[in-house]
């Protein structure tokens, strides 16, 4: 079984996404995180 | 955005300027994926566990929690995986993070592998996108309909609209996409087509 999560991150500071995406890549091989280009919380998501 | 990336889960964020977390559920679909709420404030617990959240890291994160709480993710989408990809009298039945999606495998035009991913496109323009190679559902699929063209491309027999020799072959499906054969699987594709005609 290949299965692999894709998890994605909502954070409105890049460090929190920074932070939290650096320990995801590091510490859980079950999860492949999506990119996200850039997340406008003001506009429609 | 989140629509397109089709994610099994979201790390959200509580507290945020323009939309907190909990109004950022409510803009989106939160049915089709599992929240996970990461926040440095303890009381958003209540809130967030009513929120359907499947869980809740406090910041500054500990890396034993994330760790557990991703385990219990990947069991829960790896016992979903298990127990309910299969195909019944023409169903395709495919896993989501929020249960289970099934559709007529006629309603499908074509099959895209990406790395351990699959996109299936169907014919009212829907993209499902399921955490199973595209090897694991052509072993599933019927081969009377489906055909791999390409090691990227599983396409579906009835939508094929053209088909051209030029340039090593390439498909035009019903929804306009162009799929390229592969050199390998030129000829195997045209028998199989033919025979596939035959049989209509």
């Amino acid at each position: 079984m290949t299965s692999v999560i894709k998890g994605l991150i909502v954070d409105d500071e890049l460090s929190g996404r920074e932070n939290l995406k650096i320990l995801i890549e590091s510490y859980c091989t079950e999860i492949k995180l999506l990119v996200q280009h850039h997340l406008q919380l003001k506009q429609s998501v | 955005m989140i629509g397109h990336l089709s994610p099994d889960v979201v790390f959200l964020d509580v507290n945020m300027p323009v939309l907190d977390g909990f109004d950022f559920l409510e803009s989106v679909d939160s049915s089709k994926f599992k929240i996970v709420f990461v926040t440095a404030h303890e009381e958003h617990a209540i809130k967030a566990i009513k929120a359907k959240a499947v869980d809740y890291l406090l910041k500054p994160i500990d890396i034993k929690e994330l760790q557990q709480t991703v385990k219990r993710l990947a069991d829960h989408f790896k016992n979903n995986d298990n127990v309910i990809t299969s195909v019944q009298n023409d169903k395709v039945i495919l896993p989501a993070s929020y249960g289970f999606t099934a559709i007529n495998a006629e309603e499908i035009i074509r099959l895209e592998a990406e790395d351990c991913y699959t996109h299936i496109f169907t014919v009212n323009e829907k993209k499902i996108t399921v955490s199973k190679t595209l090897k694991e559902i052509e072993e599933k699929v019927s081969d009377r309909l489906f055909f791999r063209v390409h090691k990227s491309h599983l396409i579906n027999l009835r939508h094929i609209k053209d088909y051209s020799k030029l340039d090593g072959g390439c498909i035009t499906m019903s929804d306009g996409v162009k799929i390229q054969v592969s050199r390998r699987k030129g000829s195997e594709f045209t028998e199989k087509y033919k025979e596939f005609i035959m049989k209509q």
